[in-house]
C-alpha cells in the first residue's frame, strides 16, 4: 500500500489534498478484492456445483460410449433411439459445464475440442462430412482422431454423424463407417471429460486453487480474483446464450428466423442446452454463503437474480414446445419467436446483476481495463 | 523460466524510470497546455479527453462507442482515435481547435481494430482493420488532407492486426498481428484459439511490401502480439496477450529487430505471472532508456532498460493501463481516474475511467 504521508508532506502545497490521495488509495484497496474472505462461497461453488457438475458430465460421456458401442454392434431402432437419447444427455451435460470455458478448459484447447462453435465458416463441419464421405480410417481411432482438428472430435461432430440427414441409414446398416466414427468422438469426448475432472479435482486441482486463492497461488492472489473469474464465466455465458444462441438465430421477426445458425439444431436440442447453461449459472449463486457475505440492502440479489433466470428458462421451456428443430427450413412461428425474444430480456437482467450489482455488493470492482483485454 | 531477481538496487534504480522526484517547476508551468490525450468513460458515456501535464482535463469530445487507440500527426496538430474491436468509427480531433470534432465509419466491410499511425509527412493515416469476410488483415489508408478518405489498404501481413507503428526511420511499418480471427456476427468472440497465428509483420510502406513476417516458436503459438513500441536502438517492444492455460507462466514481453527476429526477454515467473497473461500498453522513454508494459489484469507495471532489456522495477496499480513518456519519465492512467507521473498521483477524476491507452503530445 501506497504511505499517504508520503504523498501528503509532497503535495499538500498543490491542488490535490491528503484525502483524496489516502480515498484513492483505500479505493484501489477495496477494489482488490482483498476486503472480503470469499472463500467459503467459493468453496461452495467448486465442491457444491463445478466439481458435481464435471463428473455427471464424465458418467453421461462414459454412458454414450457404451450406447454406442451397442448401437455399431447391433444396430436397430432401439439401439439408435439409446444412442440419440445418450446424446441429448451428453448434450445437457456439457451444457452445465460450458460457462467454465477457463481453467483446465483452456488446457490443450479442450474446450474447442468438445464445442467447436461458431463455427462461421462452416470448416468443421466440411470436414466432419469430409471425413464420413471418404471413410477416413484414421478417424475411426480416438487416438489418432486427437491428433486431427478439434472440429472433427467434438459434441457437434457428434451430433452431425447422429442426426444428419443421411445418419439414420447409415447409422442402421451394420459395420457402417459412420458409427465407427461416432463411436471414436465419444470416446475423445469421454477421455476429455475425465481429464477435466481430473485437473479441477483434487488438493492440487483448479478447484482447489479458486478455493485456496493466495499471494503464493499461480492463478488467484485473492477469492475476489477467483470469484471475479466465476462472475465474469457466468455472466460471459449468458450473454453468449443471449446474443449468439437466441437474438441472433431467431432474428427481429419470425420469418427472419434462421435456425441452422443455433448449435445442436439437428438433435433438437438447441433449446435445452441453453436451458443447462442458464440452470448452471442459477445453482452456481444458489447457495446460503452467498447471501450470508452481502449486506442487508444486497442481500436479495441472489434472489433478483434467481427470479431472473427462472424467468428465462420459462420462456425457453414454453417456446421449445412450438419450434420444430432438426428440419432444414427457415422461419420460426410468432409464439415461439416472441416467447424467446422474451427470454433475451431477463437474461439481460441477470447479466447485470452478476457483472455490476453483485460484483460491487461483494466489493469486487471489474476493472475497466481488466476486464476483457484488447 | 529463469531471470534475474530484482534486487532492491535495481528496484531503486528503476525508480528513476518511475521517476520519484518532485514534479520539476517546467511542468508545472505548462499550464492548460494538451499534453496528452486519452479515450475514457464517464458519466457522460464515453469520449476522448485531452489532458494537461498534471492530468487536467482540457478538453473532452464524446464518442458513440468504447474507443481504445490513438495516434497524434507528426506536426501535433491532430488526434486520431479508433474505436475498440469491432471498431465502428474513426474520430478525428483538431488539436487546434479550428475544426469540429469528427467521426467516419469504416467501409462496409471492415471493421477497425483500434490503432493506427500516420505517415511521416502526415499525409496519410494508416489504420489497423478487419476484412472480415475474407478472415484477413488490412491496413486502411486514409487521405489526412481530403477529410480523411479511404484511399487504399494494403495487407497487414496477418490475422487479427492490433496495433500498428510507424519505425522512426520513417517508411517502416510494424505490425502486430494478434492471429485471431473475429467477426461481427460473434463480436469479442474469438474463433480460431486452437489455430491462432499470430505474427509480427513489417512492411516497407513506400513499396506497401510485407518485407519480414516474424513468429514465436510453435509452443508460444497462443501468444497474442498485441501492442508495441520503438525504442531508440531501433528495436520493437511487443507486450503480448496468451491465450493458453492459466496455469502456464510464459514470457509476456518481447523484443524484435527487422534482421533478427523477434525473441522474449526473460524475467522472473512472479513477474510474468503478475502480468495475467496480458500487457495492456507499451511505451518508450526514448530520454531516460526505459521502456514500460502496463498490465490491467494483473495490477502491476514494469520498467525496462532499454540498453540491456532488463527488468528494472515492478508496481502495483489497479486497473493500469494508459502509459506514455512524460517529461520526468512514465506518466500513466487506470480504470479507477487517476493519472499519475510515476508513483506520484497527479490528478484523480473520479467519475472517469482511463482506457487502455495514453498518448503523449510532447513525444511526437
Amino acid at each position: 500500500m501506497i504511505g499517504c504521508g508520503w504523498f501528503g508532506r509532497r503535495f499538500l502545497g498543490r491542488s490535490m489534498s491528503v484525502l483524496a490521495f489516502c480515498i484513492a488509495a483505500l479505493t484501489a484497496s477495496t477494489a482488490s478484492g482483498d476486503e472480503i474472505d470469499l472463500s467459503p462461497v467459493l468453496s461452495e461453488m467448486v465442491d457444491g456445483v463445478i466439481i458435481p457438475a464435471y463428473e455427471k458430465f464424465v458418467e453421461v460421456s462414459e454412458d454414450e460410449v457404451i450406447a454406442i458401442e451397442s448401437l455399431c454392434a447391433g444396430p436397430d431402432e432401439d439401439t439408435l433411439k439409446s444412442a440419440r437419447a445418450g446424446f441429448a444427455t451428453l448434450v445437457y451435460g456439457f451444457s452445465r459445464i460450458e460457462a467454465m470455458r477457463f481453467g483446465p478448459a483452456r488446457e490443450e484447447n479442450r474446450f474447442e475440442r468438445l464445442f467447436f462453435w461458431p463455427d462461421r465458416r462452416s470448416r468443421g463441419l466440411r470436414q466432419v462430412e469430409g471425413i464420413i464421405q471418404e471413410e477416413d480410417t484414421s478417424a475411426l481411432d480416438a487416438g489418432q482422431l486427437a491428433e486431427k482438428s478439434v472440429a472433427v472430435q467434438g459434441l457437434l461432430a457428434l451430433d452431425f454423424a447422429l442426426s444428419d440427414d443421411e445418419a439414420e441409414e447409415d447409422l442402421r446398416r451394420k459395420g457402417s463407417f459412420r458409427c465407427g466414427y461416432a463411436l471414436a468422438i465419444s470416446r475423445r469426448i469421454a477421455a476429455t471429460a475425465k481429464n477435466l475432472l481430473a485437473d479441477w479435482s483434487g488438493p492440487t486441482g483448479y478447484g482447489n486453487q479458486m478455493k485456496n486463492a493466495g499471494p503464493d497461488q499461480p492463478v488467484y492472489r485473492t477469492s475476489g480474483e477467483a470469484m471475479q473469474e466465476i462472475l465474469r464465466s457466468a455472466s460471459e455465458m449468458l450473454t453468449i446464450d443471449r446474443d449468439f444462441k437466441i437474438a441472433r438465430v431467431i432474428g427481429e421477426h419470425a420469418g427472419e428466423a434462421k435456425l441452422k445458425r443455433a448449435p445442436f439444431w439437428r438433435s433438437s436440442l438447441w433449446l435445452r442446452a441453453i436451458d443447462g447453461n442458464i440452470a448452471f449459472v442459477e445453482a452456481l449463486f444458489a447457495g446460503n454463503t452467498l447471501a450470508a457475505k452481502l449486506d442487508d440492502e444486497n442481500k436479495t440479489l441472489p434472489k433478483e437474480l434467481r427470479f431472473e433466470l427462472e424467468q428465462a428458462r420459462k420462456a425457453i421451456a414454453d417456446a421449445s414446445e412450438h419450434v420444430e428443430l432438426g428440419v432444414a427450413t427457415d422461419g420460426i412461428g410468432d409464439k415461439p419467436h416472441g416467447l424467446l425474444k422474451y427470454a433475451t430480456v431477463p437474461l439481460h437482467g441477470a447479466a447485470d446483476i452478476l457483472e455490476s450489482r453483485l460484483s460491487q455488493a461483494l466489493g469486487l470492482t471489474i476493472g475497466f481495463n481488466s476486464l476483457d483485454g484488447d | 523460466m529463469g531471470g534475474k531477481a530484482v534486487d532492491r538496487r535495481g528496484f531503486l534504480a528503476g525508480m528513476a524510470g518511475f521517476s520519484l522526484l518532485a514534479v520539476s517547476p517546467a511542468l508545472a508551468d505548462t499550464g492548460r497546455r494538451m499534453a496528452f490525450i486519452c479515450a475514457m468513460k464517464d458519466r457522460e458515456g464515453y469520449g476522448v479527453a485531452a489532458l494537461s501535464a498534471s492530468g487536467e482535463i482540457l478538453r473532452r469530445e464524446p464518442l458513440p462507442d468504447r474507443a481504445h487507440g490513438a495516434a497524434i500527426s507528426p506536426d501535433g496538430e491532430t488526434a486520431v482515435i479508433l474505436a475498440r474491436r469491432p471498431g465502428r468509427y474513426l474520430g478525428v480531433m483538431d488539436l487546434t481547435g479550428r475544426m469540429p470534432f469528427k467521426i467516419r465509419p469504416p467501409r462496409p466491410d471492415r471493421l477497425f481494430y483500434g490503432h493506427g499511425f500516420f505517415s511521416a509527412d502526415g499525409k496519410l493515416f494508416y489504420a489497423t482493420e478487419n476484412d472480415f469476410k475474407n478472415e484477413a488483415g488490412v491496413l486502411g489508408v486514409y487521405d489526412t488532407a481530403d477529410g480523411f478518405n479511404r484511399v487504399g489498404e494494403l495487407s497487414s501481413g496477418g490475422v487479427g492486426p492490433h496495433e500498428a507503428i510507424l519505425m522512426r526511420d520513417g517508411n517502416t511499418a510494424v505490425v502486430a498481428n494478434g492471429g485471431i480471427i473475429t467477426h461481427p456476427d460473434y463480436p469479442r468472440e474469438e474463433l480460431n484459439l486452437p489455430t491462432m497465428d499470430s505474427t509480427l509483420a513489417y512492411i516497407d510502406l513506400a513499396s506497401q511490401k510485407v518485407t519480414a513476417v516474424q513468429r514465436l516458436p510453435k509452443e508460444l503459438y497462443q501468444m497474442s502480439f498485441r501492442h508495441l513500441a520503438e525504442d531508440a536502438h531501433g528495436t520493437v517492444w511487443i507486450g503480448g496477450q496468451y491465450h493458453g492455460s492459466p496455469a502456464d507462466v510464459v514470457p509476456m514481453v518481447f523484443v524484435s529487430r527487422f534482421a533478427t527476429g523477434v525473441r522474449a526477454l526473460s524475467a522472473p515467473d512472479a513477474v510474468f505471472r503478475n502480468m495475467r497473461h496480458y500487457v495492456g500498453s507499451v511505451a518508450v522513454d526514448a530520454g531516460h532508456g526505459r521502456v514500460a508494459t502496463t498490465c490491467p489484469r494483473g495490477g502491476v507495471w514494469q520498467v525496462w532498460d532499454s540498453a540491456n532489456q532488463n527488468l528494472i522495477a515492478e508496481r502495483r496499480v489497479i486497473d493500469i493501463c494508459g502509459v506514455a513518456a512524460g517529461r520526468e519519465g512514465f506518466v500513466a492512467v487506470d480504470g479507477l481516474g487517476n493519472f499519475r507521473e510515476g508513483e506520484t498521483v497527479l490528478s484523480a477524476h473520479r467519475s472517469v475511467a482511463w482506457d487502455n491507452h495514453l498518448l503523449s503530445l510532447n513525444n511526437i
